[in-house]
């Protein structure tokens, strides 16, 4: 098997903070807590969950714009975080970002021209013309055209400006894309647009995403695999089509379960999780989905499950799962 | 049969912009019958936010009604004055909003905003409407409703805050429940349990709700009765079951074919080509032809009418078989 591209290790980030805006009282909140997984080259991993999930503050901490607790990221046999300076900056056009806000991403006194041309004057690539050269075919390669080079981001559509957002994230031949909702601002008629273009462009350059969202729909369309979040950790990881064909983790099951599918057939049995995502300033004892989870047990309320790697690329973290035997059922709660 | 609850003939509510006047609902009619679950479905620029705000009597400049009618049981409600509306607003009929916190105050407990609304409309006793507040609270589903009904909005979650909003709007006991993108801030566990309740609610109280969403799933599951906007016009009409398994309209059927689907994997997703047309630069004829696959000659040359099919109307010209597997 080859090589990861991104190997992430017992990943971790505490943020501390005060409890309300006035008390003085402080906490830590445990946005990632322990987070472990890699993305091979040329893949598409999906990372999903709610809010507060830690998913965005996981691809914050790839892209170097948050320092970890503690943990380890190798980026293409690289140590990423033992990098500074010089090293760190050559090292960033390796990984790049697309936004879920196309404009609040863009600056809208520039010119798509600047607005896409920008990482290459940075990192100092090639002369002007060949950077002019390079942008229209960016600008042309995400659907857009050479009419287009003078406008500012306010004269796009919300669809137009999240393509130019991905040319700009691809102006330096990135290895690593993390689109972060990259979607989830658009309608679903542009969505599918926009969706299709990620999916022909890692088709044509060999891009590897890290695909973090909350819409389920979207991310096992795209995704090779997918990771599940709650409340900071990774509570299963899967191909994408066992995991939606077989979820094995209650949460992954009631996730599945809650999504209201666009279809005339007849009202399906849900399971409803009952009460809210506790807060990660507390998160609970023993399994943190347990106070949510209609299959609970004791030990899931005493003891923090660990992953268990199931083999076939499946790992969870779930005290009801176990190797060889049929996954629990949430739907068979009592 | 009895009359409808709501009719909407004609209606068309007008923008000033700095690009000139625009109308962001264009001719729109429709009803909804008492204790009926109706969804509006569109996507951004379809006018469904602001035929919800219009029902309710809520535009205000730059905007106004045009022309057009709006019947609440029988009453005309075009041209009212503020304070008529206002009395009407709570008592006959409630909005709540996509963003919960907008509409709770701030500085004052959850319990005391309801017990507010109780007092102005039904003239209760200061303890009346307190209790009246923590009834609701217990009725939409919060946990221990005497004691949250003391906080404040901001030390709840979103989805209390959605559980809060729709105990204040339903608190005079209100015909109508006008509900915009209720659930779209929500995480997808938490809206399960929101549309849960709304759908209990319903049959409960025997409520009319209108249901406005921009997420075809949502209203797959809720809706008796599904309207589909689109570009300020409504394209389709549909009961609900029959939009999903056969759509009229080559955009309902486009939307539908652009969510990825959750069993079957497809490589590429047949996305609907183009962007919504702005509403000052509208096509002459039919305004999804220009992003529609069977566009023929005569839709560039008339917008067409939304027509009976057996019970549904659609604004197509064309008798399509959309049939989906």
């Amino acid at each position: 098997m080859t090589a990861p591209l991104l190997d992430i290790v017992d990943l971790k980030k505490h943020f501390l903070v005060r409890r309300s805006a006035f008390g003085a009282q402080r906490g830590w909140v445990r946005a990632v807590d322990g987070v472990t997984f890699q993305v091979r080259p040329g893949e598409t991993l999906g990372l999903v969950g709610e809010s507060g999930c830690g998913k965005s503050t996981v691809a914050r901490i790839i892209l170097r714009l948050i320092e970890p607790t503690s943990g380890a990221i190798r980026f293409d046999g690289e140590d990423l975080l033992a990098l500074e300076g010089e090293a760190l900056r050559r090292r960033r056009a390796d990984v790049q970002l697309i936004f879920q806000d196309p404009y609040g991403s863009l600056d809208p006194r520039q010119t798509v021209e600047q607005i896409v041309g920008e990482p290459l004057v940075i990192h100092g690539v090639g002369g002007r013309a060949e950077r002019r050269d390079r942008v229209l075919a960016l600008i042309e390669r995400v659907g857009l055209s050479a009419e287009h080079l003078r406008r500012h981001p306010h004269e796009f559509s919300g669809g137009q400006r999240q393509r130019i957002g991905i040319a700009r994230a691809l102006a330096l031949n990135p290895k690593l894309v993390v689109c972060d909702e990259a979607v989830s601002a658009l309608d679903v008629s542009i969505q599918a647009q926009v969706v299709n273009l990620l999916k022909r462009l890692q088709r044509d350059v060999g891009l590897t995403y890290l695909f973090v969202a909350h819409d389920l729909a979207v991310v096992r369309h795209i995704s090779n695999r997918v990771a599940v979040m709650y409340l900071g950790r990774i509570v299963e990881l899967a191909p994408t089509a066992e995991l939606f064909a077989r979820p094995h983790h209650p949460y992954t099951q009631a996730l599945l379960s809650a999504i209201p599918r666009p279809k005339a057939e007849v009202r399906r049995s849900r399971v409803l999780l009952s009460g809210d995502v506790p807060s990660p300033m507390a998160p609970p004892s023993g399994c943190r989905f347990h106070t949510r989870c209609p299959l609970a047990v004791d030990r899931c309320r005493i003891e923090d499950p660990p992953t268990q790697d199931l083999g076939e690329g499946r790992s969870v973290a779930c005290h009801l799962v176990r190797p060889g035997e049929a996954p629990p059922d949430i739907r068979r709660a009592p | 049969m009895s009359p409808p609850l709501l009719e909407v003939r004609d209606l068309t509510v007008r923008f000033r912009t700095e690009l000139g006047e625009m109308a962001a609902i264009d001719g729109l009619s429709f009803e909804a019958a008492r204790g009926e679950f109706l969804g509006i479905v569109g996507e951004s620029g379809s006018g469904k936010s602001v035929t919800a705000r219009a029902v309710m009597g809520l535009i205000q400049p730059p905007g106004r009604i045009s022309s057009g009618s709006i019947r609440f049981a029988g009453e005309e409600l075009v041209g009212r004055p503020d304070a008529e509306l206002e009395r009407l607003r709570g008592k006959r009929m409630a909005m709540i909003f996509q963003e919960p916190m907008t509409s709770l105050n701030p500085v004052f407990p959850v319990g005391e905003q309801i017990a507010e609304a109780a007092r102005r409309h039904d003239r209760l006793s200061r303890r009346a409407g307190w209790d009246r507040a923590v009834e609701m609270l217990a009725k939409v589903g919060i946990p221990g409703a005497a004691e949250r009904a003391t906080a404040y909005p901001h030390q709840l979650s979103g989805g209390m805050r959605q559980r809060v909003m729709i105990a204040m709007a339903l608190v005079c006991s209100p015909q109508m429940l006008i509900a915009d993108e209720p659930t779209t801030a929500l995480d997808v566990t938490i809206q399960a349990q929101i549309l849960d309740l709304l759908r209990q609610l319903r049959s409960e109280l025997g409520l009319t709700v209108l249901l406005i969403t921009h997420d075809l799933g949502v209203v797959a599951e809720q809706a008796d009765r599904v309207i589909v906007m689109y570009a300020g016009r409504v394209v389709e009409e549909s009961p609900t079951a029959s939009l999903f398994a056969r759509p009229l309209h080559p955009y309902t059927g486009g939307l539908l074919d652009s969510i990825p689907d959750l069993e079957h994997t497809v490589e590429e997703l047949p996305a609907i080509e183009g962007v919504v047309p702005s509403p000052f630069a509208l096509p002459p004829g039919c305004r999804f032809a220009p992003r529609c696959r069977f566009v023929e000659g005569p839709c560039n040359a008339s917008e067409p009418p939304l027509r009976p099919v057996g019970g549904r109307r659609t604004a197509c010209r064309l008798d399509l078989d959309l049939t989906r597997s």
